[in-house]
């Protein structure tokens, strides 16, 4: 009997040996300055508390991938939405988590934390001392204040918002989503910042999701139609200081969602996704007809121009689970290269 | 059908004219006129694993997620105590399980997965596992079935059954069963209530700055009542069963989401009444049975945000209700032939229905299902069972599902047993998966398995002890496997992309002995496990070759009792490998949830009626998730007295 008591322990020794081949190591902390780069906010998953930051360094023409964990040994949150920029600092907005992580933009180390938001979406500074942060479910954009990241109060708006855009003393806010409101979501409001009220609202079409300024004070609204496609997408031009609607153009497909409108540095050209990436003039009178760079088999995400280089940069979502790239595209649409960030590069900002 | 039917008709003859042998395995107690269909081996039962009396009753205020966890290979993927687990069977997924009780699955119709921690082992009489050949009488188990059973005890007394449980974290468990056995009737009465305040203390890896927390929102209450009835009469068995649950639940935030501000509200709520009823007719040689059941279930979903500062305002809330029944009907008969034949004709009927607010309209759907086959000893070597299985759903074939399981013993050395077996197999898409709003794909195809197994068993016969080893290895193809993916509408589809293949070892061990007036009993199981995605868009995405996510490689556990005199103690330790949670390389160091090991210890003492144990559970405070950013607790207790009484 005894040859059987070890011919079962000899393999419950197998078994215990072989559990313990496959322990994940921790990464190296990386302790430099960043350089001169670009910051990738990667959404990550909802629920899945994934979100990371990148860094693409022009210097090694490397992405430094997971750096605010790698720099601050924490996870920055579920759904990275966005960054904004504000001296020495960027703020990350974290969408799922309520949170937004105040960082020192030259090295990804934290430097403040403001929570006990509902579901912040994009941050607007007005000054040193007042900020905005617009909600995807509140019907109100929340004011904090910048140098010691304090909640003041909120703007009641009676829908919630989006993308934020400071022009002389006002705010453009979109009305981007319609989701578990009655509102309807086809409108940009104009929140007064010396009184931190809304002033005055533009309609347009259903679901503004992105807005930019040219170099004439034009504001560009781009609309993708609805979720559900219930209107024909279509770009507006908006004269900011008078908020009257100069232009607009439809898309013609009720089907498609436009997105992503960017700018160059100069203020002059527009670009946009839709599949392909576009580019259009802002002085065109149509909008343009073919791809200024094919999607191909990728899945462009978001888009941003460089604005020194005038440099196109956009993500592929690939499918969404898995770590996604960034392609680099020089200004006339040559390919420069694409790096691997992480998962769902959902934001581009430049320091 | 009818030309599918009279195929079947026609291999039915074939194998009933075939001169093949077999024998029932079924074991049916019924008071004066027990039948205890004689198995002409073991091996025949290959493909199953049963949990024996002990590991049941040490578990006895647990769940199934405690039993598979402990005493299989099975992994389970648990949110926490309390929370949504999930089993699955052989790297395949958590809805490639099926759930079988008396015959009938409980996986939710609309998810078509089941909740582990919500199933009371107070409730169950016995618990096997199926896999491979064994796991084909009815479609949904690519992966495996569990099957959950309720058996007659008939005799000619009463018994009482109470056991009461304290435990950390606020933790209360009530159960009590009453059965009052008579020559031909059988009545049993169980019901439980169980409650946590779940708040136990962790340390938040992912808070800034890193520090110990509450687990909060977490709470959970489960009440439960149970029914049973069986009367035998002659020749005839006939029981009724009826099984009710309320499952209240708070769902807590995961770890980087504990600063939402205002007072958010996140609850589940279930409801389930599973009913059923089955006649049986024993002869010599011989059974028929004919089953019907009725499963009614309701599940409230709420979330409730509200804006950051008092006097806190709703600003969201998703009330999300569903409703979902099924009728289902089973006919079984069984005939033995010649000396060791036995052939079987099954035919199932299931009419489903779903009310939900997230669809748009109300959805049913019936399947139906055709087996015939057959067991027999070929020679004093060899046996083998053939299973013939075709499967319509909503008139539409489905299409052939055949399994095939050869057995050989060498005469010379018949502590040896060698099995193969081969299975194909089918899984309909979740009424989720078809009619969910938006996305919900109506034109998805039912995913397909097929599968080899070939496994060793060792049963040596020795002295005063038994042992009892299995190994196997087996190698399985999904097929049309169902993944929800983006679209271009910015929600998200499912669709028949992936081609996951699976393979692996499985180690199974048993060890019973007495040395020095002490009882042993010695368990262990190991699952190696690799199943990757091998579908043209998995090699377009980089994703072919990976490890499918919260699957681990290195699966196992090791258990211990020892029992001497009126003392038992018990030792557990199990082991989860590293898992990943995304198809990414390790460049993200997230992407991976590191393996752990986890120490439970329990001491019990019986005197009279009374049993009283402790237990203690995470011995050595390991920290550690389960599911990323899901904190599990650290060392926690519980003590547990139960009483049983009997009389004549």
């Amino acid at each position: 009997m005894k040859k059987y008591y070890l011919l079962i322990i000899s393999i419950l020794m197998f078994f215990l040996v072989s559990c313990s081949v496959d322990n994940v190591q921790p990464d190296i902390i990386w302790p430099e300055n960043l350089g001169k780069g670009f910051y990738v906010l990667n959404q990550g998953n909802y629920t899945a508390g994934n979100a990371t930051l990148s860094f693409y360094r022009y210097d090694s023409a490397k992405m430094e991938n997971n750096l605010f964990f790698r720099r601050n040994g924490i996870p920055l949150g579920d759904v990275a939405q966005s960054l904004t920029f504000w001296n020495n600092y960027a703020f990350i907005v974290v969408n799922n988590s309520s949170t937004i992580w105040a960082i020192n933009s030259n090295t990804s180390i934290v430097a403040g934390k403001l929570s006990g938001l509902h579901s912040p979406r994009f941050v607007q500074v007005i000054s040193n001392e007042k900020s905005y942060v617009s909600d995807l479910l509140t019907p109100g954009i929340t004011v904090f204040n910048t140098s010691t990241l304090q909640l003041i109060g909120t703007i009641p708006t009676g829908k919630s918002t989006e993308q934020l855009l400071i022009f002389q003393n006002k705010v453009f806010a979109a009305n981007w989503s319609d989701y578990n409101q009655t509102a309807p979501n086809n409108t940009i409001q104009i929140i007064d910042v010396a009184l931190d009220q809304l002033s005055d609202s533009i309609v347009v079409v259903k679901e503004p999701n992105s807005m930019v300024l040219d170099k004439n004070n034009k504001l560009w609204v781009l609309c993708s139609g609805g979720f559900m496609n219930e209107e024909m997408p279509a770009l507006f031009r908006i004269n900011a200081e008078t908020n009257v609607i100069e232009a607009r153009f439809n898309f013609g497909n009720i089907e498609i969602s436009p997105e992503q409108l960017s700018i160059n540095g100069s203020r002059d050209k527009l670009f946009f996704i839709n599949k392909g990436i576009y580019q259009m003039g802002i002085s065109d009178t149509e909008l343009p007809l073919q791809p200024f760079i094919s999607q191909g088999q990728r899945n462009f995400y978001t888009l941003a121009i460089e604005p020194q280089s005038g440099e196109i940069l956009v993500t592929d979502a690939g499918n969404y689970t898995q770590n996604g790239y960034v392609f680099r595209f020089r200004s006339d649409g040559i390919l420069i290269d694409s790096v691997r960030a992480g998962i769902i590069p959902g934001f581009i900002g430049f320091n | 059908m009818n030309k599918t039917l009279t195929i079947l008709t026609f291999l039915f003859v074939q194998l009933c004219v075939g001169n093949l042998f077999a024998d029932l395995p079924d074991t049916i107690q019924l008071g004066t006129i027990e039948i205890r269909a004689k198995s002409i081996d073991a091996e025949i039962q290959n493909g199953r694993k049963s949990f024996d009396t002990l590991s049941l009753e040490a578990l006895a205020s647990g769940s199934l997620t405690e039993l598979l966890r402990n005493h299989s290979s099975v992994f389970i993927k648990s949110n926490g105590p309390g929370g949504l687990s999930t089993a699955s069977f052989r790297g395949t997924a958590a809805n490639h399980t099926l759930v079988l009780w008396n015959g009938f699955p409980v996986n939710g119709l609309q998810l078509g997965q089941v909740d582990f921690s919500t199933i009371p082992i107070y409730f169950i009489d016995q618990i096997n596992l199926a896999w491979g050949h064994a796991a084909n009488k009815r479609p949904g188990g690519l992966g495996g079935v569990v099957e959950l059973s309720n058996k007659p005890y008939f005799g000619n007394n009463l018994e009482v059954d109470i056991l009461q449980t304290i435990g950390s974290y606020n933790s209360f468990g009530t159960f009590a069963g009453l059965s009052l056995r008579k020559k031909n009737v059988y009545f049993k009465t169980r019901i439980f209530r169980k409650s946590s305040a779940n708040d136990f203390e962790y340390l938040n890896t992912a808070s800034y700055p890193k520090q110990m927390m509450k687990q909060k929102n977490a709470e959970h209450i489960d009440k439960g009542f149970l029914q049973e009835v069986h009367v035998n009469y002659r020749k005839s068995l006939i029981s009724i069963a009826s099984w009710n649950q309320w499952n209240d639940r708070s769902l807590p935030p995961i770890m980087t989401n504990l600063e939402r501000g205002g007072d958010p509200k996140e609850f589940q709520n279930d409801r389930f009444h599973r009913n059923f009823l089955s006649y049986k007719y024993f002869w010599d040689g011989g059974k028929v049975e004919f089953k019907t059941s009725f499963f009614k279930e309701f599940q409230h979903y709420y979330l409730r945000t509200t804006n950051a500062l008092p006097p806190y305002l709703t600003v969201s809330l998703i009330d999300s209700y569903n409703e979902s029944s099924a009728l289902m009907n089973s006919f079984d008969i069984e005939q033995q032939l010649f000396k060791q034949t036995k052939i079987f004709l099954q035919f199932l009927f299931d009419d489903e229905r779903v009310k939900s607010n997230n669809f748009l309209s109300n959805e049913n759907r019936s399947k139906t299902s055709v087996s015939a086959g057959a067991e027999t000893a070929l020679s004093k070597s060899f046996t083998s069972e053939l299973s013939l299985r075709y499967d319509w759903v909503d008139k539409t074939a489905s299409g052939l599902n055949p399994s095939l399981s050869i057995s050989y013993i060498p005469q010379t050395m018949n502590s040896l047993r060698f099995n193969i077996s081969f299975v194909r197999n089918l899984r309909y898409p979740s009424m989720n998966d078809l009619y969910w709003f938006p996305g919900g794909n109506r034109d998805l195809n039912p995913e397909h398995s097929s599968g080899a197994d070939f496994s060793i068993g060792f049963t040596p016969k020795i002295q005063n002890a038994s042992l009892n080893i299995r190994v196997s290895g087996y190698l399985s193809e999904v097929t049309d496997w169902i993944q929800w993916r983006p679209t271009a509408y910015r929600y998200w589809v499912p669709e028949n992309i992936a081609r996951v293949i699976a393979r692996g070892i499985d180690w199974q061990q048993q060890l019973k002995f007495r040395y020095a007036g002490i009882d042993f009993h010695l368990s262990s199981n190991y699952a190696y496990t690799i199943t990757t995605d091998e579908s043209p868009v998995g090699k377009i995405e980089n994703s072919s070759g990976k490890q499918l996510i919260y699957i681990p490689r290195h699966n196992g556990n090791l258990f211990l009792n020892t029992r001497y005199k009126l003392f038992n103690f018990t030792y557990n330790v199990g082991y989860t490998g590293v898992r990943s949670a995304s198809l990414n390389n390790n460049d993200n160091y997230f992407s991976y949830l590191p393996s752990y090991w986890m120490h439970n210890a329990s001491i019990g003492y019986q005197v009279n009626f009374w049993n009283i144990t402790f237990k203690a559970n995470n011995l050595l405070d390991k920290s550690y998730q389960a599911v990323m950013w899901r904190p599990m607790p650290g060392r926690h207790f519980e003590f547990a007295v139960h009483y049983r009484f009997e009389k004549q």
